[in-house]
């Protein structure tokens, strides 16, 4: 069995979970902000716990959102500068696919995440169909699936955030999980807010007879 | 041999480069967004976080076999931490500490101005102390640079920096973003330069008071009443040029008066005599002002040097170089260290 690496730093929390074939060494720590100082120092921790270095990972886990837009580039760029730097397969879930980890043998239910706004991140799973994940708000969620049972950091049911990066870990042996390049996924545009003050603008012609 | 691999995200260039304690620059690479943010008219932070993000990794790949470099080669490794765009600075940082924790190097947490007060220390031969004029998107300043790790502010802009001012005039006459770049060639073309100065008078804001701050927000709004007032449509040639060369010329006579006290301030700050100064930063591509400057320098016996232009924009060069000034000096960083958005260096009393 691989050294396995999971990261999760999307969630408002600084999550790792290292495993080699028996043993599997978890660190947690819930903050808002604070993973850039904590991140490696984790791993390097959960490494020591599990008697590997980090160079002895051979594959890594990580969660590329939606949540935090900081945190979702923090786990990313490690995971991605590791797998890059040492040639090792990269796996990557989206939070959703993450958190339905914890819903193993349920075909019907929707996750609920925090977006930081007056608005949350959702996805529904109909009959086990994964509907296409939006941002939407609480109220109108509740109305279109009155009964499906809501998982999420904002959701009735909570989860063991810290089981998470152990549930990653588990998936990866699997074999289910599918390697490759991993783009973050930020279910969201960035906010751009346009100048309002109007300026003359100038075509290219009249520029080259300018210069 | 030391080598450094040196890592710049702080606004909107990627960058990254190996360099060794012999000067020697072994692979270098920087991708501009420029292009992204053009239809903005400016750096949007959170795009240009996501535009790092997804460049870096493969760019470190990269520059390591360019410089057919095993990672295990490395002494160190030095990442910009701030000041700057903070989501582009945790990107390059923690790509940074992941390679040093993988392969047990020193990390090393660069301020990303204190880079570039070093880099003319990477091309030319410079000794401590020496007066430097970092000037750039955003950045305006004067200091004092008495080592790597004593490094004295003496004057800072207290409203726009430079290269701001000047992007900023440009955008007003209606020139495509950045547009700093074209107010030189325009101010070129000027034919009657008295005529220009005195059809567009300009304040000079904070001259002749005393210190070395710098201010350049009333000579935008000077500007911006001088070409928004005109009718609508493109502004006519001979009004460019005069209004580039009128902004350019005041912006020299502004920085003159305020070298002059930063270097009297500098040699009183100074224990040894100070001989050289250097300017750095973007806005040292503009010959006009460059040579302003030289000449003021010399007038005061100060030999004045800037790096290439290539060394002088944001750079992953400058970073692995001043990483290997601290490495060479003992000094590495832990890998908590956290990404600063605001450092100032020491401000002279």
């Amino acid at each position: 069995m691989k050294n396995i690496l999971a990261i999760e730093t999307a969630l408002e929390a600084c999550g790792v979970s290292v495993a080699t074939g028996d043993q599997c060494h978890t660190i947690f720590e819930p903050m808002k902000r604070g993973q850039t100082e904590r991140l490696i120092p984790m791993v390097m921790e959960a490494c020591e716990g599990v008697n590997i270095t980090l160079k002895d990972v051979e594959a890594v886990c990580v969660t590329r959102g939606p949540g935090s837009f900081t945190g979702v580039r923090v786990g990313l760029s490690v995971a991605r500068t590791l797998a890059n730097i040492r040639e090792i397969p990269l796996y990557g879930l989206t939070s959703f696919e993450a958190l339905s980890l914890f819903m193993e043998g349920k075909s019907s239910y929707g996750i609920v995440l925090e977006s930081k706004r007056t608005d949350v991140y959702f996805q529904a799973i109909v009959d086990g169909q994964a509907q296409e994940p939006c941002v939407t708000t609480y109220e109108s969620l509740l109305e279109t699936y009155p009964d499906l049972e809501l998982i999420g950091n904002v959701a009735p049911l909570q989860f063991d955030q810290k089981a998470l990066t152990v549930k990653m870990i588990e998936y990866v042996q699997s074999g289910q999980a599918e390697e490759g390049q991993i783009s973050p996924y930020y279910c969201r545009e960035a906010d751009i807010s346009a100048s309002k003050k109007k300026y003359r603008t100038m075509s290219s012609d009249v520029l080259d007879s300018l210069l | 041999m030391k080598i450094v691999l040196g890592i710049e995200t702080s606004c909107d260039e990627t960058a990254v480069a190996v360099v060794t304690n012999e000067k020697k620059i072994l692979s270098h690479q920087i991708f501009s967004q420029i292009n992204t943010h053009k239809k903005y008219g400016g750096v949007v932070p959170e795009i240009a976080a996501r535009n790092h993000l997804d460049r870096l990794d493969t760019m470190i790949v990269d520059v390591m076999k360019d410089a057919h470099l095993s990672y295990n080669a490395l002494s160190a490794i030095a990442t910009t931490t701030g000041p700057g765009l903070i989501g582009g600075v945790m990107v390059g940082m923690m790509a940074g500490k992941t390679i040093a924790a993988t392969y047990d190097k020193p990390f090393i947490a660069i301020n990303h101005l204190v880079a570039h007060v070093l880099t003319p220390r990477l091309t030319e031969n410079i000794k401590f102390p020496y007066l430097a004029l970092l000037v750039s998107g955003g950045h305006t300043q004067f200091l004092l640079i008495r080592d790597i790790d004593d490094m004295l502010e003496l004057g800072t802009t207290i409203d726009d920096a430079l290269g701001e001012a000047f992007d900023k005039t440009a955008k007003m006459m209606g020139l495509p973003y950045p547009g700093g770049p074209y107010i030189e060639q325009l101010a070129q073309k000027c034919r009657d330069p008295q005529k220009a100065i005195d059809t567009y008078p300009l304040p000079k804001p904070l001259y002749r008071r005393a210190g070395c701050d710098f201010s350049f927000s009333g000579l935008k709004t000077a500007i911006a009443k001088q070409v928004q007032s005109p009718p609508d449509g493109d502004i006519k040639p001979e009004d460019a040029h005069d209004i580039a060369h009128a902004f350019q010329h005041t912006i020299l006579e502004i920085i003159k008066d305020r070298l002059q006290n930063a270097i009297c301030l500098a040699q009183d700050l100074s224990q040894e005599k100070l001989t050289q100064m250097v300017i750095v930063g973007g806005v040292s591509a503009n010959r006009y002002l460059y040579n302003g400057i030289k000449d003021m320098a010399h007038t005061h016996t100060l030999e004045c040097l800037t790096p290439p232009l290539k060394l002088c924009t944001d750079n992953g060069a400058m970073i692995a170089w001043a990483g290997l000034e601290f490495l060479h000096k003992g000094i590495t960083h832990p890998l908590s260290f956290p990404a600063r958005p605001r450092w100032p260096l020491g401000r002279a009393q």
